[in-house]
């Protein structure tokens, strides 16, 4: 069954898609966004429950294989040490994310130029300034101004509380005159656009109850909504179809029924992230891309990027926030830049984490062997209470065309779509960086006045930010859409999520993809008349 | 037979597991009189244990709790339910069960459901309530320790 041609077709209603439908809406074209996930309920929230820490291992759990909601599809991950984290849902990832929101740096953008790796991207950080700052307008910002760590940016609601841990892990990193700084986060500080401020629920990471923190659904939606999108959930695509002339005609998808349609489609947009999308284009086979969409550079799926992470916490001889307000309190890029003499290019951020709950802090005891079963019990809990604090080390990963998001030849979704499998190695340079910062962070969690020290590395379920798979570059051979987000392949299709990424920088991504998002939506504008030349 | 140690009527395990499974919980987390906690095989704990175990994990908790049983029984000649708790804990931890997957995956599921229960929460001077709608406190802190960070130079790097 076919359906009406709309003007732009949107795919994946999460950072990118919202931001992308937002932004394009103000055209008056006819945009659907086709999102496989549905609304999520704040009400259904775990920390609206007091077995919150439990349910975020069940509904709301970041690992989809484990979750295996319908709206799901499972990923084969047995060939990589870190596993990919999502959600599906209108919002998609960032109903999950910490809301851990920093900026890349000018030097991100210009890795080969500076450092002799990788490559370059063909913008920069001047051209993306203008849609970072929209985008924290849109999604609303919390930090402080000022941060030698970054060029001038505008403070739009003031930071989260320092805390206990905050305050207490500051004390570490001034004693070492090591750089900190309150995080940007996209949590609101102040009642901002509709939504209430934070009220230290804890728990970021399981989906705000409060909607203070900035998810898609209830920053950019709304808005598009109101602008005139027309949102359709549970529908999931199967394919993006071509005529002889390489332009997308639509795609095929499942509709909340089983039901497989056709939408037809002038402009085709791709927001499913490093995983999703390459995974469409892959699927998207037909005699004119025998090896997948808009892949004749063969590097659809190739360069897949993760971040590293070391999670290195410890315990403190006083009370801290423990279970209390957001996990994200401060950071500090004292080793984001390259220092040869480290022993590895380029760099990482410390994200400096309050505490845990109480169940969180009794395995963490148990699985660390600081907590026995039996009578020692209550005594080694107590010692622990509210008493971890730390930080993990995002470390930047290189793109390395062996790291792969390919499909699986077996696994398929409840559509029967094939799944992907991921392959990915933990590189030489991130091996030595994450060493590196174990032993840095051991060193200002002493300061700071910890005793025992924990740490996991990497972090085998912090799969959170998946890039690179269909990356940006001017030349067709090396690089799958152009410096703004049209398929060299495919001159109506647009890919505007974290698999354009030519570098992952050190830090959280999803304020670059929706900035990203914003540049191509404007690209796209500012060319109407001439957009597929 | 203490009150922790009570039948637990569920569907999903035998009268003698779940007795065994009472008693093995309060050898893992027992309770503690001074702190005014119930152990992890309180009636009302245990039952929230129980309906957390998945259908798939049950077959192995029911071969666990037997294990223990014939572990028990062979070393001492006692049924675990018989046992003190410095016997059930001589046995938890002479036959290296904290290493079984069986307790891996129970233990797991007790830490959820006992640190959640009021009694224990409130032991831990926190309400013993959800986190929204109510929220919680943090204190602001000291700001003024952004000071000497404020005072150092820019440190990212210029682009030619």
């Amino acid at each position: 069954m076919s359906e009406d041609i709309v003007d732009v077709l949107i795919v994946g209603a999460g950072a990118s898609g919202a931001a992308v439908a937002w932004s394009l809406a103000d055209t008056k074209m006819r945009i659907v966004c086709l999102e496989q996930g549905g609304w999520t309920n704040p009400s259904d929230y775990p920390s609206t429950g007091v077995d919150w820490e439990n349910r975020h291992w069940g509904s709301f759990g970041i690992d989809p294989n484990q979750r295996g909601r319908e709206t799901d599809y499972p990923i084969n991950g047995s060939n990589s040490p870190i596993a990919v984290a999502n959600f599906n849902a209108v919002g998609g990832s960032t109903i999950l994310y910490a809301g851990h929101f920093p900026r890349f740096h000018p030097s991100d953008f210009r890795v080969k130029s500076l450092d002799g790796v990788a490559d370059d991207w063909p913008i920069d950080y001047e051209i993306l300034e203008p849609y970072y700052d929209e985008n924290d307008r849109m999604m609303g910002v919390s930090g402080l101004e000022g941060d030698p760590a970054y060029p001038p940016k505008p403070q739009i609601m003031p930071p989260l509380p320092l805390g206990k841990s905050g305050q207490t892990l500051a004390k570490g990193f001034n004693s070492l005159g090591w750089h900190w700084w309150p995080s940007d986060t996209a949590i609101a500080t102040e009642d901002y656009d509709g939504r209430g401020k934070c009220i230290n629920l804890g728990g970021c990471y399981t989906g705000c109850a409060q909607g203070a923190k900035a998810s898609s659904d209830i920053t950019y939606w709304p808005h598009a909504i109101r602008a005139g999108v027309e949102l359709r959930t549970h529908c999931r695509v199967r394919e993006v179809t071509v005529d002889d002339n390489d332009f997308a005609t639509g795609v095929t998808y499942f509709d909340e029924n089983g039901v497989e349609r056709h939408q037809r489609a002038e402009v085709v947009i791709l927001a499913c992230n490093g995983v999703g999308t390459p995974r469409l284009l892959l699927n998207s086979t037909s005699p004119r891309f025998p090896n997948g969409l808009a892949n004749r550079s063969g590097l659809v799926g190739k360069n897949l990027m993760f971040h590293p992470y070391a999670l290195i916490v410890g315990v403190f001889p006083d009370e801290l926030d423990g279970y209390k307000g957001p996990g994200v309190c401060i950071w500090s890029q004292e080793f984001y830049e390259t220092d040869e003499s480290r022993g590895y290019l380029r760099g990482f951020t410390f994200e400096c984490t309050r505490g845990r709950g109480v169940v969180g802090t009794a395995l963490t005891g148990l699985g660390y062997g600081h907590i026995p079963w039996g009578s020692g019990h209550h005594a080694a809990y107590r010692k622990l209470h509210n008493r971890i604090a730390g930080m993990s080390a995002i470390c930047e990963d290189f793109p390395e065309e062996h790291n792969t998001v390919t499909l699986d030849p077996d696994l398929k979704d409840s559509n029967g779509i094939p799944c992907p499998k991921i392959d990915y190695t933990v590189s030489e340079n991130s091996e030595k960086m994450l060493q590196f910062a174990i032993e840095r962070a051991t060193e200002v969690l002493k300061a700071s006045g910890a005793t025992d020290i924990l740490t996991e590395c990497p972090i085998a379920h912090g799969g959170w930010h998946l890039m690179g798979t269909a990356r940006m570059g001017t030349d067709p051979e090396r690089s799958v859409v152009n410096e703004w987000g049209r398929c060299h392949d495919v001159k109506n299709m647009f890919v505007v999520d974290g698999s354009t990424f030519v570098t992952s920088a050190g830090v959280n991504p999803t304020r670059t993809i929706q900035a990203l998002a914003l540049y191509v939506a404007d690209s796209m504008k500012k060319r109407l008349t001439n957009l597929f030349d | 037979m203490t009150n922790s140690q009570e039948l637990i009527a569920t569907e999903s395990l035998s009268d003698s597991h779940c007795l065994v499974l009472n008693s093995l919980l309060d050898t893992m987390i027992p309770p503690d009189s001074t702190l005014s906690i119930p152990g992890a095989g309180d009636p009302a704990i245990v039952e929230r244990i129980v309906k957390s175990i998945r259908v798939g994990a049950l077959q192995q908790v029911s071969e666990g709790l037997n294990e223990v049983e014939a572990l028990t029984h062979e070393s001492s000649g006692l049924r675990f339910v018989e046992c003190d708790q410095a016997e059930r804990e001589e046995c938890f931890h002479s036959y290296g069960l904290a290493q079984r997957s069986f307790i891996r995956t129970l233990g797991s599921i007790a830490i959820h459901c006992y640190y959640t229960d009021p009694r224990v929460m409130e032991s831990l001077e926190m309400e013993p309530r959800p986190p929204f709608p109510q929220g919680f406190e943090l204190e602001q802190g000291d700001w003024s320790l952004l000071d000497p960070v404020r005072e150092r130079p820019k440190i990212y790097r210029n682009i030619p």
